[in-house]
């Protein structure tokens, strides 16, 4: 994985190498020109741009090359993109995927976006037929875990903007806001925020009530409020604004308090007992607390807020924590199938070269022994062998030559012994195998017998287990024997 | 005496509906409101379901010989109740819907199948209604019926209302609530609920009024001053005043509520009257007597 994001370098640098419409096209037909057979996926967001690349182990692709790709198409000097990218391979990039689509790695800890933007990425990289079994598996995997930690750990629940926790707990009072009217007092920077925020609800009208009108009439134009959905009002209006009100936002910078108790419950008849929603964001308040014990209003002042905010993030961290434990086990998991895939097609490979090599010593063996005697062909048959094993250990004992001083020797020879077995002792081997270092069927039933385990056919069995198994055997025969001189003694009898 | 196989169906039927409960509930206090339910509750309701559908269609079929007047016994009235009850519930508490119904619904179908199970001594008694049949006793049975299905969604929606409004009010708890439906929802599923019961009830009134009035003898002189009678009454101006609340403002809000509440603790009364009437009248039929109670008698409500 080759990439850059919002911790990596500023939004101008982004904004370069952002990989949307042509390039995507152009930098899927590098990736393939670079390397035939490779697979990838390109993820292009306003926070990060990443190229997942998927190679065999054996034959990987540079990370420089990458970086040119990116530099070519983006048209960005490549110790730009040198410095601003980051790379990762093998179980990090795994991890660094793992950690993005659940928002880990996000500017917003747990948001969700970032989930779809991905499923994009991935769909279209199935469109353009630059994915294969590898990073759909990965990707597969990816986005299922992402639904499962964000489930089991409620990494994204909760809200982390004021604007945000207001329209949350307005849909909490209200389902439909299409003949809602929403009154703010004040017309500051915090009542522009949170009325942006509220304007996505789409309510019938939005007043913006202030002491001094230009400065309601400047907020309404800043937040494009049409005249069919509202306007200014001056704070003379205020006791028909409070009836017409569903949502009321107070935000001014009065010493007193603007809406009072005695006031509010004269209005509180013409308001028919409708809900009514306030917000009140004020430092000293707009609205006097006693109003929040009356029935059907709902108050809320900027510490219930904050509240809210700090609880989230209080979650949130500790869901971090719970979805990292998560995200290790699962990246484990991935990154050993993946390997298995990988390890898979290594077997596929030398089992086909060995028995490549297998069948021309066959046809030339075959062709000897077509005329020769019993005794000739003992002999053939032995050089075969010889042959044979010459033929196949030669690559590996070739690796192991002394003069190679940059070969990791040890390693290969710790390797060999590992997966030849050779630490076992050769009294064991003797006794474990047969002649042609094999256990034979009858010895597997043997120990079958005795162990309830089915073998595995050619493993090496215990010796000591092998004995009490033939003990066993043998008294099983002499029991047998017994019992068929018995019921010949019986036949002569009758 | 009910027979066997129901009595185990209901006792499986009230266990399962039980666990339903306390898994709707904890659900609910939770707080990661945006787990969806698990496979062991959504497995539960789909069981829960299929067996009180064979009972119902067991008891109708062999129990009552296709019998159109089976709602007559307590044991298949209430457990029609609890079936409709429990799958507009099922249906309600998906997402989008109501989500957290579950958590107030369950709890009270437990205590109607619990009731079911605690009354096997009555399934037996035929009514006036099931001895002979008509259309205008079959609508009233229904009428009610289908009726007080539709006052216990309203209760139990309610009851949601009052949680919600008790969370919002309490800044702690608020974060808890963000998957519930909100306020301005559940007021207008109570107001759509009681629309639908107050209409099927005034059916159920109505068709009782034409009944009695059929056959004066049955139901003595002053059946019209009945406890039944005059408590029917008292739950149909309630749900009167529900289903209008947004014009009768003055019982908007958690008013409307608790009067939704105390409507259905009144039909559940009438029901507990009805049943207890068709009791007096078997006892005394057993004994020989011939009932000369003023009060109303069989199920009529």
């Amino acid at each position: 994985m080759l990439g850059i994001n919002h911790r990596t370098c500023p939004v101008q640098l982004r904004e370069k190498l952002a990989i949307i419409n042509d390039r995507y096209t152009l930098a899927t037909e590098k990736i393939r020109q670079a390397q035939a057979n490779t697979e990838s996926v390109i993820l292009s967001t306003c926070n990060r741009t990443e190229i997942y690349v998927a190679r065999p182990s054996r034959d990987p692709l540079d990370a420089t090359i990458l970086r040119q790709i990116l530099s070519d198409v983006c048209d960005v000097t490549i110790e730009d993109v040198t410095t601003a990218t980051i790379y990762r391979e093998q179980q990090p990039a795994i991890n660094h995927l793992f950690s993005v689509i659940t928002g880990l790695d996000s500017m917003v800890i747990g948001e969700t976006e970032i989930l779809g933007q991905i499923k994009k990425a991935y769909q279209r990289a199935i469109k353009n037929q630059t994915l294969g079994p590898v990073l759909h598996k990965l990707f597969q995997e990816a986005i299922t875990f992402s639904k499962k930690a964000r489930l089991e750990t409620s990494i994204d629940q909760g809200r982390v903007s004021i604007g945000s926790i207001v329209v949350d707990f307005a849909k909490q009072v209200f389902e439909n806001f299409t003949d809602k009217t929403i009154v703010s007092i004040g017309a500051g920077e915090m009542v522009g925020t949170t009325l942006r925020h509220l304007l996505e609800l789409e309510p019938q009208k939005i007043w913006i009530a202030n002491r001094t009108q230009k400065n309601a009439i400047d907020l309404a134009h800043k937040i494009n409020l049409s005249q069919e959905q509202g306007g200014a009002r001056t704070l003379d209006d205020l006791e028909q604004l409070l009836i017409e009100a569903d949502i009321l936002l107070s935000c001014t910078g009065s010493s007193k308090l603007i809406v009072e108790h005695q006031n509010f419950k004269k209005i509180l008849k013409s308001r028919k007992n409708r809900p009514l929603f306030i917000i009140d964001i004020a430092i000293p308040r707009d609205i006097d607390p006693q109003i929040g014990t009356m029935k059907n209003i709902y108050l809320y002042n900027i510490d219930d807020l904050h509240k809210i905010v700090n609880n989230t993030n209080q979650s949130r961290q500790e869901a971090v924590h719970a979805c990292q434990q998560l995200l290790t086990k699962a990246v484990k998991k991935c990154y050993s199938q993946i390997q298995h895939r990988d390890v898979g097609v290594t077997i596929k490979q030398l089992r086909t070269k060995l028995f490549d090599l297998g069948d021309i010593e066959n046809a030339r063996s075959i062709k000897k022994l077509s005329n020769a005697s019993p005794e000739e062909a003992e002999n053939i048959i032995e050089q075969h062998t010889h042959r044979l094993i010459n033929k196949i250990l030669h690559m590996p004992l070739s690796q192991l030559d002394p003069k190679q001083t940059e070969a990791p020797l040890g390693f290969y020879a710790a390797a060999l012994r590992r997966l030849f077995a050779l630490d076992q002792s050769i009294q064991t081997e003797k006794i474990s195998t047969s002649e042609n270092s094999q256990a034979t069927n009858s010895e597997h039933k043997i120990a079958q017998e005795f162990t309830e385990i089915q073998p595995i056919q050619g493993a090496h069995i215990n010796p000591l287990l092998l004995k009490l198994a033939q003990d066993k055997l043998n008294r099983k025969n002499v029991q047998k024997n017994k019992k068929i001189e018995l019921n010949e003694k019986k036949i002569e009898i009758s | 005496m009910i027979d066997m196989p129901t009595t185990i169906s209901i006792i499986i039927l009230t266990t399962l509906c039980a666990i339903t409960s306390v898994n709707a509930v904890r659900h609910l206090l939770s707080s990661n409101t945006s787990r969806p339910l698990s496979k062991t509750q959504k497995y539960a309701a789909q069981i829960f379901m299929a067996l009180s559908t064979i009972t119902l269609g067991y008891r109708w079929v062999w129990v009552h010989d296709f019998h159109l007047n089976n709602l007559d016994s307590k044991v298949d009235s209430l457990l029609f109740v609890c079936t409709l009850l429990a799958a507009v519930i099922f249906y309600l508490r998906l997402p989008n819907r109501l989500p957290g119904i579950g958590a107030f619904g369950f709890p009270i179908i437990t205590i109607l199948l619990l009731w079911s199970l605690c009354s096997n001594t009555f399934t037996s008694h035929q009514s006036a209604i099931a001895q002979s049949p008509d259309l205008i006793k079959t609508t009233h049975l229904i009428g009610v019926y289908a009726g007080t299905i539709f006052f216990a969604l309203a209760a139990i929606m309610s009851c949601m209302y009052l949680y919600i409004q008790f969370k919002l009010k309490d800044i702690n708890a608020i974060a808890n609530i963000s998957k519930l439906p909100s306020l301005e929802r559940v007021e207008n599923m109570i107001s759509a609920s009681s629309t639908l019961g107050f209409a099927l009830l005034t059916l159920g009134l109505i068709t009782g009024f034409i009944w009695v009035n059929k056959d004066p003898g049955s139901f003595g002189e002053t059946w019209w001053l009945s406890p039944k009678t005059i408590l029917a009454f008292v739950a149909w101006t309630a749900y009167a005043i529900v289903m209008n609340v947004k014009y009768a403002t003055t019982f908007r809000g958690d008013k409307a509520a608790y009067l939704s509440i105390i409507g259905f603790i009144l039909i559940v009364t009438i029901l507990a009257i009805a049943f207890s009437d068709a009791r007096s009248q078997k006892t005394k039929k057993q004994n020989g007597t011939t009932p000369t109670v003023k009060i109303t008698q069989g199920t009529s409500l």
